[in-house]
């Protein structure tokens, strides 16, 4: 009986301090999770202007999960770019918010031509697009009532 | 240039790119070469046996004028060719800005967004970038 007990004590507490650590793990898994999902989807620097190059500029695409486009997250998502990208200087990231919204490879590499008329289908979801100037200023316009068209404009930091 | 849209271009890190492009852009008179072949010049952007001057009128409003990228002769298409610039360099400003910065899905919105421009609810990206440049580089917001 007696041994019985101290069986049952010993298994217990095996099982306590599992499961504890279990807990504690998947609690550092959540504390580690971003609040939004984001992935990038394109990263290019652009230092075309001679050598050393005066003018290069980086191009990032953002592919944001829907649900969590609000002004808020977006703030969060440009400080988290901008602190993974520090060079060059002039930053510039696009974010969409559906998969139809971002180019193909090769419809990246295909022709384009300016001043044609927005196609509307290109208006349906969320976007945004931030800046990072060579002056340090920091601002992003989106489009808060897609489908319909207007942007908004938000200053982040002004040197 | 006016001193706006200097400040304005080297803030975004296209001033350089642009003063070279002054130089070296190829602007295509459409009247002289209307009747080629469109695809020999913008491949894909013309529809099958159309002619440059076809795709140009098809796509075009009168007095305007198109930046192609990527394709076999990238440069600035308008009817009248450099000449029709004189009295309109703030249009070639504009046109030269898509050359230094030939990025994005649709080149008009990925430029107005680098520039920090704001688009009205009635106007398209092309309408806005036309509104800055037209401006001198003054008006960002509808």
């Amino acid at each position: 009986m007696m041994m019985r007990t101290i069986l049952r004590i010993v298994l217990l507490s095996l099982l306590t301090g599992n499961i504890a650590g279990g807990v504690n793990k998947s609690m550092s898994q959540i504390s580690n999770r971003s609040p939004f999902r984001y992935a990038i989807v394109s990263n290019e620097v652009i230092d075309d202007s001679g050598t050393p190059p005066k003018d290069a500029y980086r191009y990032v695409e953002v592919l944001l999960d829907e649900k969590a486009f609000s002004e808020n997250n977006l703030k969060e998502l440009f400080k988290l770019v901008s602190k993974r990208f520090p060079k060059p200087k002039v930053l510039h990231v696009q974010v969409y918010t559906n998969l139809n919204d971002v180019e193909t490879p090769e419809e990246r590499e295909g022709p384009k031509m300016s001043e044609v008329p927005d196609d509307p289908s290109q208006d349906r979801y969320h976007q945004a697009s931030y800046l990072r100037d060579d002056d340090g200023n920091e601002w992003f316009t989106y489009n808060p009532n897609a489908p319909r068209t207007g942007t908004k404009k938000v200053i982040l930091k002004r040197s | 240039m006016s001193q706006d849209c200097k400040d304005a271009l080297k803030k975004v890190g296209l001033l350089g790119k642009v003063t070279s492009l002054a130089n070296t852009a190829q602007v295509y008179d459409v009247n002289s070469l209307q009747n080629a072949r469109g695809s020999t010049y913008v491949d894909g952007l013309a529809r099958g046996r159309e002619t440059l001057g076809q795709w140009f009128d098809r796509t075009t409003q009168s007095g305007g004028a198109h930046t192609t990228v990527r394709v076999p002769h990238v440069g600035i298409y308008i009817r009248g060719g450099e000449s029709a610039f004189a009295g309109n360099l703030y249009l070639e400003l504009h046109e030269m800005t898509h050359l230094a910065y030939p990025i994005g899905r649709n080149l008009d919105a990925s430029l107005g967004s680098k520039l920090g421009l704001t688009k009205g609810a009635s106007e398209s990206w092309s309408d806005a970038v036309s509104r800055f440049f037209n401006s001198q580089c003054t008006k960002k917001t509808p």
